[in-house]
């Protein structure tokens, strides 16, 4: 219900954002009637709303022709402003929220929202956290709205529904549902969209929240459900029929259901040959192991396996970790947290301070721990390797952290017989897992077949281009 | 609400438990640098008793030194004296305050006293003990084995990796052959074939530095002792009687010159047969494929198909020569089954096995020993 | 090609097959006289016979469509009849996972941590099992792709290595000892398999060709199996006679450039099997109870069920004179005859019986 005086409407909207300095009030007349105007300084462009509204509205000529005030701004180029007609004044409040500039007409039945956002907002940049060599160099930023843009661009077809949603009680964030009506499961689309309404958030920080609402069930470690920050990769998912959750405020999407083998590939893939390809994935899978199990194997294989060791390497090992004074369990950990500080340091640090926390930490780490005896130079080169091969496949960086503490303690204390122990559990975890009846595991297990063409093998794009990837091949009944 | 407070409540201890029995309830790793890393072992019989020496790396030692070339800073000697092998390394620990580790151990040396006793007591502990490789080398001692295993030339590489090295290419190349533990073990435990391994002896250099091992002779083993030796060419012919050559050469004297063949394969094949009154028979074929890698004639002359012809004459001639006397002095005079003909009498006549034992035992076998040598290469001078 | 539930026969006989490697790694031929090594090349032949044959009562009780569980038979006859055949079929999975356990646990202190103990690890293995069997069969199901794949190149490997080592003189002749006594090893080594007792439960969520999946499945073991001896005694020759594990004697042998002694690997990739095996255990015992007595199969069941199985392991292992004489009694021909000839064919014959009673009676 609104007020029939403009000025009684947009008090009434201040006094629901309790004093709040940054909203504006505008009081002026169109046809000799009093009329006032909210929006919040700072989400909207004002330059815009003088031009493209108060000196239209306030100019007689533009509505000679019509009956009323309302039937001009609804009838004539107001219309393309992205005009919205609200009926009370708590709609009228959230309108504002959104960058909208919001218009209350003396007597009017409704008010009018224009969409005048220019709010302050990151442009368009490089992708930080998924490198390529020759993908495009675009990544999603804050905006959902650019974001759509953005993925509207690589999918030129109408048949690329984009869905809004509002995620969180207080946030109110807007969060996009993208998928491709003519080959995403339509069951699945709406269980995902029954649980982004489910979700009972208060507040959406951003996109990474979302994640748990989407696993399948039993806590693992490793998520089905993946995220990117490139729009063409995004894009790429969607035709194979998966779902995209774009959330306001944040650059990563999520893709809904993400199998475990897709955190080995990645865009540059798709543009070298497929042998190529089979190779670097491959390889990647190679960092994956060499960077959870190396520690613990290094650990296990001293202490519980020595026989392994090559005999021209063994005496060198055993030389160095004769000089240090600690169990190599402890080294193993010990450094391995010290490269997790040095990791998260770097991450959290101003920029001001970057090159002396290198500096430190590398000679912390490699030159005066190994001269002053404290750790044997073996244990570094593991560390090293294993540091390396983390961060190829950095999307794992999580998981494979807590893996690796694990499987050093387990090497540590019960041998080979523990790690594997371990790794029988985390392949359960893996074979256990997945997201809207699409096994985590697939296709490798359950095998099949005709979705091996673009696993660890990639075929060649005329066998591709005859034969879509789909992610309902992958969905038990 | 009840269950549920009880069922988080169980999970941790649980899972303490759990933790707690395997702290004291799994077995316990040993740190590399606490593990005396054994590369050799010698089992001698002194007095009755056994004195087992191992050289082994000293990793504090070779920690503490920068230097690797450092003469005899990286491996250390040590003896032991027990009523068995098990009872003398038990000692080890004790005495030298750190657990051995067998699993690098190259080379397994028998002292000549006590391969002439009995050797399944003395390597029953290495073939139960785990960390054992049944692929390790065994020779014995021309006199005794630590004095071998105490012959480390020093430097950066202990003496029995210069051992080893010695027994593997010398099997490659002719000179003597390389037996692992689990063949000479199985050749030991069975009935009709018998055990021979490398004898190693100590050769002085002749500047007067400190001595070398290295293998020479051929130990045969009958009944679970040394039997008898066999020398150099003795040694060349079983290892193409056992088709263990993978290159050696050897030189023969033709019409017009020395010919130096190089031997590129050889097959060695074994057939069982029956004579026309039902008796064991077997030939045993040697074909070698050589190379000319020197013909000594005067005047550089050209080594035409005549000169190669008779090159392959000669070496055929000799091969066959070699196998005689190699067969003749094994199995004629020692009865040393090498060409395992017994075994493969029974896979081809099962139920004539008994009878052809026996005829073999006495030596009343029809056994024909063929050679054949065919020349391949004459290096680069052209044939005229 | 749209979506598709369950597991398929083929995932279904990876986890059976991965269950009796295990089993074939860690056995010890206890009677050398009557298994010569030349009966071992050719028992595949034999056992595809037997092993197919043994297990027609459990295939005529699963029906024309392969969908039908022993309890739709114990049903109808009366609800104390599934109780039963749902406690004997648990304590048989029971039996089966506490002697695997004994036989992993003797395996392991003898080759690997001689004289060490082992409860600790035997406790972990256990204990790693529960969460396994609680992901639920299709987990385990598809564990069982990538194990066998890990077990088949680390056996390739193993053969590849060793090859160089084979000497033909040290193979005997089959049939030594005539035809009888293979059929009877054959009969033994069918008797061990058990674990085929599961497609009385598992049936209605196995898809595609069971029937024949066992006859190939019988074929496929024997001939891994009769190959793995053949490649031993070739290898190996009398030593290998001597030793306890046979295979694991094999494997210590593998060696490629300074990869050397890779046997502890290898071994903990059995590690895995023995996980699988025992997951595969819970499992099918809690399928059992579940059929029997309607129980819902969460994490107090499973524990519930390791417990017993824990029990079985500690009774079995304070001696292994105790195992062996337990084991050599013959009780593993006794439960393989009660669980998968006698139990079917009773139920089967009693359901015809009570069917026709009540055809007779004009209640049907």
């Amino acid at each position: 219900m609104l007020y029939k005086k403009a000025a009684e409407n947009a008090q009434a909207v201040k006094a629901r954002f309790g004093g709040s300095f940054d909203l504006a009030i505008r009081e002026f007349g169109i046809g000799g009637k009093p009329a006032a105007a909210v929006f919040l300084d700072g989400m909207c462009d004002e330059m815009k709303i003088t031009e493209s509204i108060i000196k239209p509205l306030t100019d007689e000529k533009n509505f000679s022709l019509f009956e009323s005030r309302e039937q001009a701004i609804r009838q004539t180029a107001f219309k393309g402003l992205g005009l919205k007609e609200i009926g009370d004044a708590e709609d009228a409040a959230h309108t504002v929220t959104e960058g909208n500039f919001v218009l209350f007409l003396e007597n009017g039945k409704t008010a009018f929202a224009f969409s005048m956002q220019g709010f302050p907002k990151k442009a368009v940049s490089e992708p930080q956290a998924e490198m390529n060599e020759r993908g495009s160099g675009e990544s999603f930023c804050d905006s959902f709205k650019d974001n759509a843009a953005l993925l509207r661009r690589r999918l030129k077809t109408p048949e690329l529904a984009i869905e809004q949603t509002v995620v969180g009680k207080t946030s109110h964030t807007d969060v996009l549902l993208c998928y491709l009506t003519n080959r995403a499961d339509p069951k699945m689309v709406d269980k995902i969209r029954r649980r982004l309404r489910k979700t009972g958030l208060d507040n959406l920080p951003g996109s990474g929240c979302l994640k748990p609402f989407f696993s399948g069930g039993a806590p693992t470690l490793f998520s089905d459900t993946g995220f990117t920050e490139r729009p063409d990769m995004l894009a790429a998912k969607l035709c194979e029929g998966r779902v995209g959750v774009i959330t306001d405020g944040s650059p990563f999407a999520l893709i809904v259901p993400y199998l475990f083998i897709d955190y080995f590939h990645a865009l540059d893939d798709y543009m070298s040959a497929p042998l190529y390809a089979l190779f670097i994935r491959a390889l990647r899978i190679l960092c994956f192991l060499v960077s959870a199990v190396l520690p613990g194997l290094f650990v296990a294989t001293c202490n519980f396996h020595p026989e392994v060791l090559p005999p021209n390497i063994m005496p060198d090992i055993a030389a160095a970790e004769a000089r240090t004074p600690f169990s190599l369990m402890f080294e193993a950990v010990a450094i391995h947290l010290i490269y997790e500080i040095v990791r998260e340091a770097s991450l959290r640090m101003p920029v001001a301070v970057g090159s002396a926390v290198s500096i430190v930490g590398a000679l912390v780490v490699g030159d005066a721990a190994v001269t002053a005896g404290l750790i044997a130079a073996p244990m570094l080169m593991v560390v090293a390797l294993t540091a390396i091969s983390s961060a190829v496949v950095s999307k794992l960086h999580e998981s494979l952290a807590l893996i690796r503490f694990a499987m050093i303690l387990l090497g540590g204390l019960t041998g080979f017989f523990g790690i594997f122990a371990a790794g029988g559990l985390l392949l359960a975890d893996i074979c256990g897992a997945g997201a809207f009846g699409v096994p985590f595991s697939a296709p490798f297990t359950p095998w099949i077949g005709k979705e091996q063409s673009d696993a660890l093998r990639r075929d060649g794009w005329r066998k591709l281009a005859r034969r879509r990837q789909s992610i309902k091949e992958l969905e038990l009944g | 609400m009840m269950c549920k407070r009880i069922k988080n409540a169980l999970l941790p201890v649980v899972i303490l438990l759990i933790l707690c029995v395997q702290g004291c309830a799994c077995p316990q790793g040993t740190e590399l640098s606490k593990r005396l890393i054994v590369e050799a072992v010698g089992v001698d019989l002194d007095d009755g008793a056994y004195k087992v020496t191992l050289q082994a790396l000293d990793a504090h030692a070779a920690g503490q030194s920068d230097d690797p070339n450092e003469n005899g800073s990286r491996t250390r000697l040590c003896s032991f004296t027990g009523a068995t092998v098990g009872e003398a390394l038990a000692g080890a620990a004790a005495e030298t305050g750190l657990t051995p580790l067998y699993s690098q151990a190259r080379v397994l040396v028998l002292g000549r006293s006590l391969a002439e006793q009995d050797v399944s007591a003395p390597l029953d502990f290495f073939l139960r003990e785990y960390h054992t490789r049944s692929d390790i080398l065994i020779a014995v001692a021309d006199a005794s084995a630590a004095d071998i295993l105490a012959a480390d030339p020093g430097g950066s590489v202990p003496g029995a990796v210069l051992l080893e090295e010695a027994l593997l290419t010398g099997s490659e190349n002719g000179e003597c052959c390389a037996v692992k533990l689990f063949r000479f073990t199985g050749f030991l435990l069975s009935e009709t074939d018998t055990a021979y391994c490398p004898v190693v002896r100590l050769r002085s250099e002749d500047k007067g530095e400190r001595p070398t091992a290295a293998p020479g002779e051929t130990a045969f083993f009958q009944n679970g002792r040394l039997a008898f030796t066999a020398g150099p060419e003795i040694t060349r012919g079983l290892l193409f009687l056992t088709d263990a050559v993978k290159k050696t050469s050897f030189t023969v004297r033709g019409e017009d010159g020395a010919y130096t063949l190089r031997v590129a394969k050889t097959d060695t094949t074994v057939r069982a047969r029956k004579t026309d009154t039902d008796g064991a028979a077997f030939t045993v074929n040697v074909t070698a494929v050589c190379d000319i890698t020197e013909f000594a004639a005067s005047r550089f002359p050209d080594l035409g198909e005549t000169q190669a012809a008779r090159a392959q004459t000669a070496g055929t001639a000799y091969l066959q020569q070699l196998l005689n006397d190699a067969f003749g002095f094994l199995y004629g005079e020692h009865g040393a089954d090498v060409c395992r003909l017994a075994r493969r009498a029974a896979l081809r006549f099962p139920k004539k096995e008994a009878a052809f034992r026996e005829e073999l035992a006495r030596k009343t076998a029809d056994i024909r020993l063929n050679a054949v040598l065919t020349v391949r290469r004459t290096g680069k001078e052209n044939l005229s | 090609m749209t979506a598709r539930g369950g597991i398929s026969a083929f995932q279904f006989f990876c986890t059976v097959f991965v269950c009796r490697a295990i089993a074939l790694f860690t056995f010890i031929i206890t009677n050398k006289e009557s298994f010569p090594p030349g009966d071992r090349a050719v028992l595949f032949a034999p056992l595809a016979l037997v092993g197919t044959a043994a297990v027609i009562p459990v295939l005529l009780v699963l029906g024309k469509r392969e969908d039908r569980t022993l309890f739709a038979l114990t049903d109808r006859l009366h609800p104390a009849v599934s109780k039963g055949a749902a406690l004997l079929y648990t304590a048989g999975a029971v039996w089966s996972a506490g002697v695997s356990l004994t036989r992993f646990d003797l395996f392991m202190s003898t080759v690997m941590f001689s004289g060490a103990k082992l409860l600790g690890l035997i406790l972990l293995l256990a204990a790693s099992a529960v969460p396994v069997a609680l992901r639920g069969r299709e987990t385990v199901a598809r564990m069982s792709l990538p194990v066998l794949a890990l077990l088949a190149a680390s056996l390739v490997y193993v053969g590849v290595t060793v090859i160089g080592e084979f000497a033909p003189a040290d193979l005997e002749l089959p049939l030594r000892n005539g035809v009888l006594p293979l059929f009877r090893n054959a009969r033994s080594a069918v008797a061990r398999t058990g674990e085929l007792a599961a497609l009385l439960v598992f049936a209605p969520h196995i898809r595609g060709g069971v029937k024949k999946g066992v006859f190939l499945w019988w074929l496929s073991f024997g001939v891994t199996g009769s190959l793995l001896y053949t490649l031993t005694t070739g290898v190996l020759g009398a030593y290998g006679e001597r030793q306890m594990f046979q295979l694991y004697a094999l494997t210590v042998l593998s060696k490629l450039g300074a990869a050397e002694r890779l046997d502890a690997l290898i071994c903990a990739i059995w590690v895995l099997c023995s996980l699988v095996r025992l997951a595969f255990h819970l499992i099918v015992a809690g399928m059992f109870l579940e059929g029997g007595f309607r129980v819902h199969r969460g994490a107090p069941l499973y524990c519930g069920l390791a417990l017993p199985v824990l029990s079985v392991y500690f009774v079995l292992s304070r001696s292994v004179t105790v195992f062996a004489r337990v084991i050599g009694s013959g009780i593993n021909d006794l439960i393989f005859l009660l669980l998968l000839i006698a139990a079917p064919l009773s139920v089967l014959a009693a359901v015809k019986i009570k069917t026709h009673v009540q055809a007779k009676k004009g209640i049907l």
